[in-house]
């Protein structure tokens, strides 16, 4: 039934006997949850950035990047740390395409190592751009790099708890392809998040402009 | 994979046996909407005492010396707070949404019942650390419940140390709680629905809080990161929100931040927040309205657009909030139009409510005369509206008591009617018996005479200028006596319904203790919520068989129908008709 | 039944209760006529849909209770009505908004010749600044904000040196002429509103807004803050007035600029001390005072707050009130200094004696329930009851508890702080209202005398150095 069909429906009239309309949406709920989750998430990031880019056009504000000393000029660990959440993705991928069990116990275990390693990097490079004098509350910048790479880190968490769930379920024998499918997308949607944020976080000072004149915040 | 399949795999619910498998780590639907809604009332009933105590301060102002400015900060902050979010979001989607969504959509539980327990736990934690800051040194803030920075995290203001602190994580705590419930609620809707349930079969209770918790799902981020901003500023000495300032004669850190940034996330959030009560509201009063006017909703397609449309819109018009908070001023063209349009779809549910009951049959039940009493109420706060969204007509009366008046109208008023039609309309579906109607009628007009005798001097109090959250008005060029021996007055009202409110509590007692078993449907509805195979439904809800449905909810009154009402799973050649009535699909 | 008559009653009460009420709009001092008459008609437009909708109701409620045995109607939906409803209601809809947008078009433009002024709010009271002869404000930001410098004009801004200080809550426009008043603030977030005037703006740490308006009534108004900006938000009041040009640029004339307030003469402590002779006979030669002749403690004051108690005796700002005999005593020493170089050496020289701190005179009172009622001065007086010189709160540990309880005792009686010129009077009025009783008042001196303890020598040497200056 189409979108539009569906609002003009007239519910009241009386339907040809023994016909029950199909009400089925031919969506798991998982499905239909983690997309809802995923919306929420999504414009929770949204509305950060819109305040990031406000706040990039203030006076004190001074990017990350740009000249030659500051921190992601070279973002070389950033990369790293892209290629580790890389390769979660990848292995949780895998896992849902494996059939044989213990392999795709495996695979999960493996994505969530991965999941691990980046969070413990990500606090690497905390403690990188600390040890070079770019505190939490020095500059704008910096708060917002701790606090975004923070919130991410926080739903990767999130997402390892779930994953842990979910082999549990595995391991138990129940079926658990929904579930699977539903923590790969989460796990997809994280890494792509993380590329936006890495994008976001380490651009210079024209390009910040940029961005603010074309969303009319500047 | 289809409904049915869902449907019938879970026959397997999980069945505690124990006590409290029973009735504290439940995964049932209905015993954690109880849950919700019973902590919603304990401290909705705290909001309700402190909303008394500032009212004592205003109307005797230092006659108490347990009320200074600071605790009439503190009362006024907590008592908005918790009424906004702690009560009427919680008891509106997590008691009543809980409930209903089920029930009236015919399946045997939420898709994701351990999500949903798990939701109301961290609904109750952040209860507990709300009231933690009671206790907490400093109390609680006093920021005013929308908790503008910079002032909500400076001296100067009560509560600023572990009170706003502990306000900031308790909002973060409760988003995670209504994330949980939210994406049930939904999922239950779009996925769990019966067959023969289609969306436009659905009662209009459903629709308004589908379309509410959608609301909240995209609506509270804002809010998450408004609180996560906020509490960077006030623990890590970060500058979202904070310029330079000299706070109280010392100079801060703090450099550069935009106060007004904060603004618009929290109204961002704010006024969907405003729907996310209003819509439930609607919803519910729709289907008392028409099941004790013994008639079909008036327009449902039409409600149901419009339910639609506010949610909608209610995501542009957060600025109205903000027009003298020095945003640039071009933005109140928009936002006044913008403000103005939501009123169209918000009247024509108006006029569709009274539609409904004209040429009805009106049964004058205890929740019938509190949906008429919510329309009344309802249309005199939305028409103030009026005044608030139209930009130039704000500049007066922003700030002032009228702002209190209109808000208290449409959103404190007009849901709480709503509740309570709520609460008496469908308790004998919860418990199996039936509020006492003499105490219930009491209670109505005690309430609804009480609130308005409150409300309406107090518009016009703000029309000449007496400004809100001030702790005393003391001596002035414009406000004459009669201002303050009206304060007085509308306290004593105040006190007065707040007694009213214990009529209602010891109700809910006496009929759960000694009140007589009601009938299995005793108001004649057609939903499907009141078809159960026992009433209160049992775990699972349907027996051994999930229902069919066959029509919308509203079938009353059908010409040639032998009684009064069809339920939605009997099938149409089942209905039993006057000779030739009989309706054929073409009509 | 009874619902029908009691929803039509409403009705009448509502109608009847505006017709009647004592409380409406405030007789309009401004040029935004328009504002009111946008609300006239939304009052025409909104009434009328609200009776027409309840007393439908009524009706509606009256006329189909159940009763006998009718039976409701059976009709889904109408679509010619629903859409009628929804036409009338946009058109009454743009009736309203249009005027609204069009008065909002002007509010926000305002004309190239107006006035220039500046409102700046700081917890929790009111000043301004007006430009100088160029016309224009010089810059000014949170950043620069000192105590020689309350304002926080930008001291390297040639534009800011001719610009006039108000250092009063009072604030003056001639009539019929278009004001433009930025507004501008160091700490929290307050709101300039005249009721009046109509419009209202917020004042935005961080940044500067405006709002625009043209006086036309001469008179006197109440400036209220109307944005929560803390515990004594509700003290926060201002006046405007407005008169006569003349009477206007004589008022302005009377205010230094930025540059003549930068200036610091030396003073002559000698010179100082022997005029102090005179105040010594009842302040006591070490400026300790002396209860017995209502003499408060001089030694712990800051030069600026005496340099204030002084020009008010003079002005007849304090010391006024025929009860306040004391007050009355003051007023005619103060005139002894004779000259502002004379007056300057004289606090300088007080301000130089070595605090001390009074002993108790009262006896009564608990500490503990008096650190209670004090929780609200701490605001403005700190914590140790330091005082802070940028607010100019004077201190309150070590001062004579029996100049505190006779201070108190007049304001809470009105015998201090009610002059027009009183910056700080509406404030400590207000704040007095919350000790209530004697019992309080005695707690809240008791625990002042609490906070004399050597732990604050440091705040008195700050204090003791800022009079200095």
């Amino acid at each position: 039934m189409s979108f539009m069909q569906i609002f003009t429906d007239k519910p009241w009239l009386p339907e040809p006997a023994g016909e029950v309309p199909d009400t089925d949406s031919g969506r798991a709920p998982g499905q239909i949850a983690i997309r809802m989750l995923l919306g929420a998430i999504t414009i929770l990031f949204l509305l950060f950035f819109v305040t990031f880019i406000e706040r990039s056009q203030f006076q004190d504000f001074h990017a990350l990047a740009g000249e030659p000393w500051q921190p992601f000029t070279d973002s070389m660990r950033l990369w790293v740390n892209t290629g580790v959440l890389l390769l979660a993705s990848i292995s949780l991928h895998l896992a849902l395409r494996t059939p044989q069990k213990q392999r795709r116990v495996m695979l999960l275990m493996v994505s969530g190592f991965f999941a691990a390693l980046f969070v413990v990097l990500q606090v690497t490079v905390w403690q990188f751009l600390y040890h070079l004098g770019y505190g939490l509350a020095a500059n704008p910048a910096n708060s917002y790099f701790y606090m975004l790479t923070g919130v991410h880190a926080a739903h990767i968490v999130g997402g390892l708890v779930a994953l842990l769930l979910v082999s549990r379920k595995l391991l138990a024998g129940a079926d658990s392809e929904v579930a699977l499918r539903t923590c790969a997308t989460y796990w997809h949607y994280l890494f792509v998040l993380w590329l936006v944020l890495f994008f976001m976080l380490t651009r210079t000072p024209e390009t910040y402009a940029k961005i603010a004149a074309f969303c009319g915040l500047g | 994979m289809s409904h049915v399949a869902i449907a019938d795999q879970e026959l397997h619910l999980h069945h505690p046996k124990t006590f409290i498998g029973k009735y504290i780590w439940s995964q049932d639907h209905k015993v954690i909407a109880i849950q919700y809604s019973v902590t919603a009332i304990f401290v909705g009933l705290i909001a309700l005492a402190l909303s008394v105590l500032m009212r004592l301060q205003l109307g005797f102002p230092d006659q108490f010396d347990f009320i200074n400015p600071n605790s009439y900060l503190q009362f006024v902050t907590m008592h908005g707070m918790i009424m906004v979010i702690y009560l009427l979001t919680a008891l509106l989607l997590g008691g009543f949404g809980n409930y209903l969504i089920p029930l009236m959509v015919g399946t045997r539980d939420m898709v994701f019942p351990f999500l949903n327990m798990l939701s109301y736990w961290f609904y109750l934690l952040s209860v507990v650390i709300l009231l933690a800051s009671f206790f907490a040194p400093g109390g609680p803030t006093g920021a005013g419940w929308t908790l503008y920075p910079p002032q909500a995290i400076l001296e100067g203001t009560p509560g600023v140390g572990s009170g706003i602190v502990l306000m900031l994580l308790s909002l973060a705590v409760f988003i995670v709680a209504f994330t949980m419930g939210g994406l049930n609620y939904v999922t239950t809707v779009l996925q769990a629905r019966t067959r023969g349930m289609t969306l436009m079969r659905m009662p209009l209770t459903i629709w308004g809080i589908f379309t509410a918790t959608i609301l909240g799902l995209f609506a509270f981020p804002a809010l998450l990161v408004s609180a996560i901003m906020m509490l960077f500023d006030t623990l890590a000495g970060t500058s979202f929100f904070m310029p330079a300032i000299v706070s109280l004669g010392e100079p801060l850190e703090h450099e550069g931040g935009s106060p007004i940034l904060f603004q618009h996330l929290f109204w961002f959030f704010g006024h969907p927040e405003v729907y996310i009560v209003a819509l439930p509201a609607f919803g519910m009063i729709s289907d008392v309205l028409s099941v004790h006017a013994r008639k079909n909703i008036f327009g449902y397609r039409m409600m149901v657009w419009a339910i639609v449309i506010i949610g909608g819109l209610s995501f542009i018009v957060w600025a109205h909030h903000m027009y003298v908070s020095g945003m640039n001023p071009y933005f109140g063209f928009f936002f006044a139009t913008t403000t103005l349009i939501i009123a169209v779809p918000t009247a024509i549910k108006v006029y569709n409510w009274v539609l409904t009951l004209w040429r009805g049959n009106i049964h004058l039940t205890v929740p019938m005369l509190f949906a008429i009493g919510f329309i009344f109420t309802f249309t005199h706060g939305g028409l103030s509206g009026l005044f608030l969204g139209n930009v130039v007509i704000d500049l007066p009366l922003s700030d002032t008591f009228f702002v209190v008046a209109h808000f208290h109208m449409v959103m404190g008023v007009s849901p709480i009617m709503v509740l309570f039609a709520a609460i008496y309309h469908w308790f004998p579906l919860i418990s199996g018996k039936q509020l006492h109607t003499g105490m219930g009628k009491i209670h109505f007009w005690g309430t609804f005479l009480g609130t308005y005798a409150i409300y309406l001097p107090m518009h016009y109090l703000g029309f000449l200028g007496v400004p809100r959250r001030y702790y005393a008005l003391g001596d002035s060029s414009f406000m004459p006596d009669s201002v303050h021996s009206m304060n007085e007055d509308i306290t004593i009202a105040a006190i007065i319904v707040a007694i009213f409110q214990l009529v209602f509590v010891f109700n809910v007692i006496w009929t759960l203790r000694k009140g007589p078993r009601s009938e299995r449907n005793p108001w004649g509805a057609a939903s499907l919520e009141w078809h159960t195979p026992d009433v209160p439904p049992d775990h699972g809800n349907w027996g051994d068989k999930l229902p069919t449905v066959y029509r919308w909810a509203y079938d009353y009154s059908v010409p040639g129908a032998k009684t009064d009402f069809i339920p939605q799973h009997v099938p149409e050649e089942d209905v039993d008709y006057e000779p030739g009535a009989r309706r054929s699909h073409e009509t | 039944m009874v619902i029908a008559l009691i929803i039509l009653g409403l009705v009448v009460v509502t109608v009847v209760f505006h017709l009647l009420s004592p409380w409406w709009l405030t007789p309009i001092a401004s040029n935004w006529q328009s504002i009111d008459t946008t609300i006239e008609i939304s009052f025409w437009v909104t009434g009328a849909v609200f009776i027409a909708v309840n007393v439908f109701l009524a009706w509606v409620v009256w006329r189909y209770r159940k009763h006998g045995n009718n039976k409701a109607h059976y009709e889904p939906e109408n679509k010619s009505l629903e859409s009628w409803l929804t036409i009338i209601t946009t058109v009454g809809v743009v009736a309203m908004l249009t005027p609204g947008l069009i008065a909002w078009g002007k509010i926000i433009h305002p004309p190239e010749d107006a006035l220039i002024a500046e409102a700046i709010g700081q917890q929790w009271q009111w000043t301004y600044r007006f430009p100088g002869a160029d016309g224009k404000l010089g810059g000014a930001d949170a950043r620069f904000v000192s105590a020689d410098n309350p304002f926080g004009l930008d001291p390297e801004d040639p534009e800011g040196r001719d610009d006039i200080l108000v250092n009063s809550q009072r604030l003056h426009l001639p009539v019929d002429k278009p004001v433009k008043v930025y507004l501008r603030s160091n700490d929290v977030l307050h709101n300039f509103a005249v009721p009046q005037f109509r419009v209202k703006m917020d004042l935005v740490p961080g940044t500067e807004t405006f709002q625009w308006f043209e006086p036309n009534r001469v008179g006197e108004y109440d400036i209220l803050c109307e944005e929560l900006c803390g515990l004594a938000h509700y003290t926060m009041r201002g006046k405007v007035v407005v008169e006569e040009v003349a009477q206007f640029e004589q008022w302005l004339a009377g205010f230094p600029t930025f540059e003549q307030t930068q200036l610091r003469l030396n003073a002559d402590l000698a010179a100082g001390k022997k005029l102090y002779s005179n105040c010594a006979v009842c302040h006591g030669d070490n400026g300790a005072g002396n209860p017995a002749l209502n003499a408060p403690n001089l030694s712990i004051l800051s030069a600026d707050y005496m340099a204030r108690q002084l020009r008010y005796y003079r002005d007849g700002v304090r010391g006024a009130h025929p009860k306040d005999m004391p007050g009355k005593q003051m007023v005619s020493m103060a005139a002894i200094p004779g000259g502002e170089d004379s007056e300057r050496n004289l606090l300088a020289y007080i301000a130089s004696l070595e605090p001390v701190a009074s002993p108790r005179s009262r006896a009564s009172g608990d500490p503990d329930k008096g650190a209670a009622v004090f929780e609200v001065c701490v605001a403005c007086h700190g914590a140790e009851g330091q005082g802070k010189g940028l607010l100019s709160a004077p201190r309150l540990a070590g001062q004579s508890d029996a100049y505190l309880y006779r201070q108190l005792k007049y304001y809470s009686q009105g015998w201090r702080g009610t002059h027009p010129d009183d910056q700080f009077g509406t404030q400590m009025r207000f704040m007095t209202q919350t000790i209530q009783n004697p019992e309080r008042l005695d707690d809240l001196l008791a625990y002042i005398a609490t906070l004399t303890p050597q732990s604050t020598a440091s705040a008195f040497a700050s204090v003791a150095k800022e009079g200095q200056q």
